[in-house]
Order: C-alpha cells, then structure tokens, then sequence
C-alpha cells in the first residue's frame, strides 16, 4: 500500500510536534524516519495509525484520505516500542487476536499464527506467556503479531531500542530479511543512524517538526542538503568560505586554509558558503597540488587497530577530525600533516 | 531494565540478618502471636474443642438452626447485593475518571471520597428519620397528594434491608472507585492501541483488554467491599434488621464464657471470608502483570467530548448528592430541637453542640477517641516503617511471610477479632481470693472487662496495619536503594543514612497512611462497640450508638451532633492525606 503525507501538522498546546510534513511511503518500501528525540518522528507515526488526528493536512492510503478514520479500520499493523505484549493472553493468542477480529475462520487462523511465527522464529513458543519471554522474544512476538493480519503499512516504533547490542544487530537482520522475503511497505521510526543507513529503501530526516531531507541512504549520507542532516548523520568538519568562481559544475571555494575545489550547480562567485568534509575524506598526503589541500597539528591519535582517529588544529586553532585507514606511520602529537581530499568529497551547504 | 538491576543488587546485600533485623523480627513475631494468632486460635480452641474433646456439635446445631442458617443467609445476601450494587454504580465513574479529563475533575474526584468520613450506622439515625414509615419522605408525598400517609411507601423494604443496603454502597463505593479507577489508570495504554490497531473497537476492545486487566484491582477492592457488607454491625443494628450473623454474634458476647455456640458463629465467619479472601487473592496472583515494560505514552487521559462530559456531571454529582444525604440528614438532626412526625423540623437549635461538650458521656467519648486513635496511629507508624523495611531492604528469609501477615487483617472482620479479644484477654477476677499483684495488674490493664484501652487501641492497630504497611512499602519501593547507598558510601551510618535521606524521602507516604489509620481508628465500630464496655472508655462511635438508644428525646440529636464533629475531624483529615498523597491514595485500598 502507497501512504501519503501531504501537508500534516500537528500540535500538542502549544508545542508544534510535526509542521507541514509532506512525504509518500511507496509500495514496498521500507522507509525510515530519523531524527533525534522529540523530533516528532513518533507522532507521524502515530498520526499514520490513527491514534492522532492531523491539525492540518491529509493523509492518504492508496489515494484514499483516511483523517477520519478510525485506528481500528486503518488496518496497519504498529509494533510498539514496549511491544505491547497483552500479558493475559498467551503467545498465540496475543497473534491470533487481529485474525479474530477479522472473522478468519478456525482453520486459516491457525495456520496463519503459525506461519507468522514461523517467520519470526518464535513457533516453539507459541503457548508461553509474554511475561515469560526475553525482550527479544517479545520483540518478535509482537513482530508477528503486527505482520499476521497483512496490514497495509506495518509500522516500527524504535522497535529496537530496548534490545542490548548483539540482540539489536540480529533483530535488524531479521527486519530487513522478513522485507526482502514478503515486500511489506514498512515505515521505520528510530534515531539511530545506522539502523537507518543500513536497513533503509529511503530515508526521511525530521527536525524539530519538519521534515528536512528525503532520500536513498546514499544520498542523505553523500549529499546532505543541510548542515543539520551533515551533522547528525555521521561526522563532519565544517568551513566557512566564499566562492570564488562556478563553472561547468566546478566552484572553487575561498577559505581561511586555503582554496577547496568542489562539485554543485547554481553556485555564483561571492556567495558565502560553508564547506562540509567527512573525516574518512581527508588522507594525510606528501603532495604539493595547489588545492584541496589542508595543514594540520595533530593534537591527539586515537588508536583502533585498523583506523587511526585524528583530531587535529588548524593554523587558526579550529579543531578538525580525520580518519587513516591502515595509517603507515605512527602519528604524534605536535607533528604537522598535510591532508588532501577530493573535490567530490568536499559537500557545498549555502548558507 | 533497570528495574531487575537494582532488585538484584537488594538481594545480594541484604541476605544477611544484622541483630537489629533479628530483634525486629522477634518483636513482631512476639505482637502477632498474642495479638493476631492467639486470639484467633483460642476460637478455634473453643469452637472445636469445648470440653477438651474434638467434637463438632455446635456446628451441627448450628446448621440444624433455621434461624441460624436464615442471618447466615442474610448476611451472604447483603455482602453480595452490595458488592454488585457497588460495581455497578463504580465501573461507569472509575471508566470516566481514568479515561477522559474535564473540567473540575480534581473537586469532584474529592468529593466521591467524602461519604468514607462517617461510619453507615450514623447515616442510619438521619435515614430512619427521612425514609421510615412515617419519616418526611412520606409526610413529603402525603402533603402533595401522592401518596396518603395511611399506605405510605416501606421504603427501608423487607424488613430494614435495603436501608442497610443503600447505606452500605454509599458509605463503601470509594474504596471501590478507588481500586478500580487505580487498576484502569495502570493498564498501559499501548496495550489498548495494540488492540485498536489490530481493528478491535468500542465493547470488544473493553471485553478483550481493558476488563481482563482490570480484574486483579476489581477483585482486590471487591474483596473488602464484600467482607465490610458481610460482616457489618453498625447499620444492621441501627436499622433493626438483626437477622444477620453479625448482630448474632454481638448479642452473645455478654455470654462469652458461658456460651461456646458463639464460638461456632465467629469461625465460620472468619473461615468463609478468609476463604473468599484466599480466591480473590489467587484471582489477583496469577494475573500479576506487574513484570511487563510499560509504553512511554504520556497523557492516557483525553479530553471528554462535550456530550458525554455532561453525562458525566450528571452521573457523577447525582451519586455525590445520594451519597451525601445521609450525611445532610444528620446534620440537620443535629441542630432538630423537635422532629417528629413532620417534613422538616419544626424547630431548630445549636443548644446540641453546647450539650455535647456538657455531657459527660460525649465529652469523654471524644477524649477517648483522640487517645485511642492517636496512640493506634503512632504505633502503626513504628510496625510499618519495621515491617516495610524488613520486607523491601532487608529482604529477611521470612519476607513474603511477613508480607502476608501484616495484609492478613484486611481479611479479619472486625466483630472477628474484637471477639476474640474479648474470649482470649478475659481475666476473670476471683472476689474471694486475693490475687498476686501481677494478677490484679493483668486483670486491670488488660481485660476489656476492666479497662479496654489497651486492646482497643492494640485492636484498632491491627486492623489497620495493612494501610500504613501499604504506604510505607511504597515509598520505599519507589525511593532508589542507591540513594542509600551514596550515602552509606560517604560514611553515614546507617542509622543516619535512615534519618537523613531513607525517611525524608518516604515522609510523604508515612504521614498519610498515619492519617489515614486514625481516621480508620475514629471511625471503628465494631472493635469499639464490642470492647468498649465500661461508659468511661467510651470512644465517639460506641457514644453515639449509646445515645440513640436513650430514651431522652433529645438524645438523638445530641447523637448527631456529635457524629457531626466526628465528620469534621475526619473529613479534615482525610483531606490532608489526600493532598499529601495525591493519586497515589488508592494503592492504599487495595486487598
């Protein structure tokens, strides 16, 4: 099922949770929401199920405004994120119960509960009790019981975080292998970054109540079209500049360490920019090009086995982070280094 | 998650007994044999083994009495008509008051709470005089014309009962509510959106999830609801419907060492409701779904529509008004210098409030109660704090037990164990013989017969034990066992550290289950009446009753007037608690 969000907003007194958010959610899709905490990520979420109501805007099933429609005949599937396990019902039955609800008959019901916790691997435990399952379990469950009635959208509220680490990574291949085996359309609501850059069809980055930036996770990670996104997903240095010329694609940046060739379109010479360079783009270099090149003081190595992790002083005292990969030397404090990066490294944000 | 951390950590380093714990745990095993057990086993002693044989005669007798077997009967009625008069008038309010919010919500759910500040029977004087035979509700139609006084309405109905019955819900559906409307608030709300989502609505989402999960507080308030209805003397006695164990067994108190067929009426009573109690309890256990991680929804509460917010007004104001008429009746009685055979009386007077600091019978009833209650209530302060630390710090071998020791009370009937007390702590004084001193001084002190200060207010503690072990317990479960242990690491000993920051922390708890087991203790009749035997030992509720039955005219609303200072004392006191406790109150009711 195709969901789209046109326009919502929606507010709580006068705390404005989601301002004007516009996306769609394809067919099959496994889309996720980032952002930090309070971005209002959840309430979209929320609104998609039904538990809210938008101030404003539509949102559309398949073409179909549902504004008023009722939670109980949206028929999404949510997996909350205590899990929302009925603790007087056992496994089974806490599957079971959208089945009844549908009026499936006996038979297909059965095979039904079965199957779905056949996918989630829970099939030998299907006469526990909730309160008798690990969180991960539980998880599952509640995975199952979410999946069973083949929702048209199943909705993930950070469903991992109160899982541990190691149970966090098997539960997010277990996502990704339940999408690829039955083309659910899922939304995906977290703020963790990399659950979002590893699992994501696309992905939607919300702060505080808007959404800034929709793409595949290689684009929200390449080409951030904020200093914002370029910030809260991975690492940045950021540096200020003013373009000194734009053609054919090419800009030539000025800044206080020299000039950084980058790519972009519809830059003019003088405009201030602020110029956004990944710490794994910025190799230590013996070469003496005229650009893109960028000296340093290493100020601290931090040393971890296959990486070196640099944080370094420019000329000016601002800090710079960059990463060597398998670095050939071992770097000490006070040493000078030049770091070269490549033109389609450096990101060009306006300001 | 964090939660099972720090219960493991509890465990690992209380497992040991230090000698303070031992000395505590040797005390209190010392106050509940002589004052719980032994009492209750010398019934039993009595009952089963009269003449030092085993034999159950007397309850053959006892089930060979039609007579017997009719209070029997009628008591199992009372308790179950009002428990399920009480649920239906509840469920609909507790449903409202957990679910929706609206204006004025904190003063009405106040007020729900008032008809709890004044013992039924009080209620029965003004009721009798407004719903009797020829009270001002039938004078009221005859003067209309509705109804001739000739054929006027029996509305108290087959013989007194359903007087007992209104004036029972009204005075018990608090402590329901707040059971209920405690249970409702704790379902996760996630667990209603799970269901909603899956496509449930309206009754099948409320008969699938929100009753199955509401049931362990249902039973939990239901349980004393039934045992209060079951086991009631006040209002039987004052309505005149004495057909019922209760009131059979308070007649037969003044034959206790003669008599041992009274025996067999108290342990059956205290066998059937301790078995009621019992299944509740199972009910209530095996649905513990306390373990389960809650949903971080804030807000479970939605504003009400205007539509039903009106039924709302309406349903729950009518109940307040119903509720409160009792209490009206008698503060009008009370200033009634002559109200007989008229709507309304016909002359009114605050001389009443002056009699009742004259009369030496009021007068020292309400020395009496103040003493009794207060002392009772201090000396539950120091078993609760005792037995909520053992439990939730010390984690001593015996915890659970002890647990369930100190709850057991609510399953004790009041007439129960006043009863016992009364068999167990005779000392009967030989008039030809002198006794040793230490005799003489047991007799005095201790035998109700001579001065029932001492078990009154021992009886008036146990009784209401389980409130304050309620509320420490919950204090101290939600005070962080690393706040202690910051301050034992900076060296504070643990003496200090329980001063210091244990204490402080929990003072809000422990001030209104202290409040809250005086105001029980004021209010008390059975314990009162039934201990109570000398005019001089008198508290507040045994001095009312006491006045009614003068033949004094004005005895009545002397009566009243001073059920109605009782009201007041309580009434501000209960407020306190509350306002200490805010919605935390109900975790006190429950079973």
């Amino acid at each position: 099922m195709k969901v789209s969000i046109q326009g919502v907003s929606k507010g709580f007194g006068k705390t404005v949770a989601v301002d004007n958010v516009t996306f769609d959610i394809r067919d099959g899709e496994l889309f996720f929401l980032l952002g930090p905490s309070g971005c209002g990520k959840t309430t979209v979420l929320r609104l998609i199920a039904g538990f809210y109501a938008p101030d404003g805007g539509d949102v559309l099933f398949d073409g179909q405004r549902v504004n008023d429609t009722p939670p109980n005949k949206r028929n999404t599937g949510m997996v909350f994120q205590n899990y929302a396990l009925w603790p007087h019902m056992t496994v089974a039955e806490n599957v079971a119960y959208g089945l009844d609800v549908r009026g499936v008959s006996r038979d297909e019901k059965q095979r039904r509960v079965r199957d779905a916790l056949a996918i989630v691997r829970m099939g030998e435990l299907a006469d526990r009790s909730p309160t008798q399952l690990s969180g991960g379990q539980q998880q599952r469950v509640a995975l199952a019981r979410a999946l069973v009635i083949n929702p048209g959208i199943l909705l993930l509220d950070e469903p991992l975080s109160n899982l541990d680490a190691k149970l966090r990574l098997e539960t997010r291949e277990e996502i990704t292998r339940i999408h690829c085996e039955t083309r659910q359309t899922m939304l995906y609501v977290t703020h963790d970054q990399k659950e979002a850059l590893s699992m994501a069809d696309r992905i939607g980055v919300m702060n505080a109540g808007r959404l800034v930036q929709v793409g595949t996770p290689h684009e929200i990670y390449r080409t951030p079209n904020s200093r914002f996104v370029a910030d809260f997903i991975g690492e940045m240095n950021f540096i200020e500049g003013k373009v000194e010329r734009a053609a054919n694609g090419e800009v030539a940046v000025a800044t206080a360490y020299g000039t950084l060739m980058s790519r972009g379109e519809g830059f003019q010479a003088g405009q201030t920019v602020t110029c956004g360079i990944r710490p794994e783009a910025l190799t230590p270099t013996r070469s003496g090009a005229a650009a893109n090149l960028v000296h340093a003081t290493v100020q601290r190595a931090t040393y971890l086995g296959e990486i070196e992790h640099y944080t370094l002083t420019l000329p000016d005292g601002q800090p710079l982070r960059a990463l060597e990969t398998n670095p050939e030397t071992v770097r000490r404090p006070g040493e000078e280094l030049t770091l070269a990066v490549r033109p389609e490294d450096v990101i060009l944000l306006k300001a | 998650m964090t939660g099972s951390h720090v219960k493991q950590r509890i465990t690992d380093h209380g497992s040991r007994i230090t000698p303070a714990s031992a000395a505590s745990l040797v005390f209190l095993a010392l106050f509940f044999g002589l004052f719980l057990f032994y009492p209750l086993g010398y019934m039993f002693k009595a009952a089963f083994w009269p003449a030092g044989g085993f034999t159950l005669e007397f309850f053959r007798l006892f089930f060979s009495s039609p007579f017997q077997l009719e209070c029997l009967a009628n008591s199992f009625i009372l308790g179950i008509v009002i428990t399920a008069l009480t649920t239906l008038i509840t469920l609909p309010v507790a449903h409202w008051f957990s679910r929706y919010s609206f204006p004025g919500k904190t003063l009405l759910s106040g007020l729900l709470l008032v008809p709890m500040i004044m013992p039924p029977f009080v209620g029965a004087i003004g009721v009798k005089q407004v719903f009797a035979r020829f009270g001002s509700l039938n004078l009221l139609l005859d003067k209309l014309g509705l109804v001739p006084i000739e054929n006027g309405i029996d509305w108290l109905g087959a013989g007194g009962f359903w007087g007992v019955v209104i004036l029972g819900v009204l005075h018990v559906y608090p402590i329901m509510f707040l059971n209920v409307t405690a249970a409702m608030a704790n379902v996760d709300p996630t667990l209603r959106e799970a269901a909603e989502n899956l496509g449930a609505g309206g009754w099948r989402l409320f008969r699938t999830i929100t009753l199955p999960l509401v049931m362990p507080g249902y039973f939990a308030g239901a349980i004393i609801v039934f045992i209060f209805a079951f086991t009631d003397l006040g209002t039987p006695l004052l309505i005149g419907y004495n057909r019922v164990v209760a009131v059979q067994i308070y007649d037969k108190v003044v034959e206790v060492g003669t008599n041992p067929f009274a025996f067999t009426l108290v342990i059956l009573v205290l066998l059937l409701t301790f078995v009621l109690f019992l299944v509740s309890k199972w009910i209530t256990g095996e649905k513990s779904y306390q373990m389960m991680a809650r949903g971080h929804t804030a807000g479970a509460e939605t504003p009400a529509p205007p539509r039903l917010r009106w039924l709302i007004y309406g349903g729950t104001i009518g109940l307040i008004i119903v509720s409160l008429l009792p209490h009206a009746s008698v503060v009008v009685q009370s200033f009634a210098s002559h109200w007989f055979m008229s709507i309304l009386p016909d002359q009114m007077t605050t001389q009443f409030y002056g009699e009742v600091f004259r009369h030496p019978l009021t007068l020292s009833s309400i020395r009496n109660s103040l003493f009794f209650s207060s002392l009772s209530a201090f000396l539950d302060l120091g078993l609760g704090v005792m037995i909520a630390w053992l439990i939730t710090r010390r984690r001593v071998p015996c915890a659970s037990l002890l647990d369930a020791i100190a709850m057991l009370p609510l399953a004790l009937p009041g007439i129960v164990l006043a009863f016992g007390y009364v068999a167990a702590f005779n000392i009967p004084m030989n008039p030809k013989s002198l006794p040793p001193a230490w005799y003489q001084w047991l007799h005095d002190f201790i035998d109700p017969s001579a001065n029932p200060t001492f078990l009154l207010i021992i009886s008036y503690s146990v009784r209401r034990l389980p409130y304050i072990v309620r509320a420490a317990v919950a204090g101290l479960q939600q005070t962080s066992v690393t706040l202690e242990e910051a301050s034992l690491n900076l060296g504070a000993s643990p003496l200090r550290t329980m001063r210091k920051i244990t204490l402080p922390l929990v003072m809000a708890n422990l001030i209104a289950g202290t409040i809250l087991t005086f105001s029980f203790a004021m209010l008390e009749v059975s314990d009162s009446l039934i201990l109570a035997m000398k005019e001089a030992y008198f508290p507040i509720t045994k001095g009312i009753y006491q006045l009614i039955g003068r033949v004094d005219p004005n005895a009545p609303s002397v009566a009243c007037a001073l059920g109605v200072l009782g009201m007041a004392l309580l009434a501000a006191s209960l407020l306190i608690a509350s306002k200490t406790l805010g919605k935390r109150m109900g975790q006190l009711f429950r079973a």
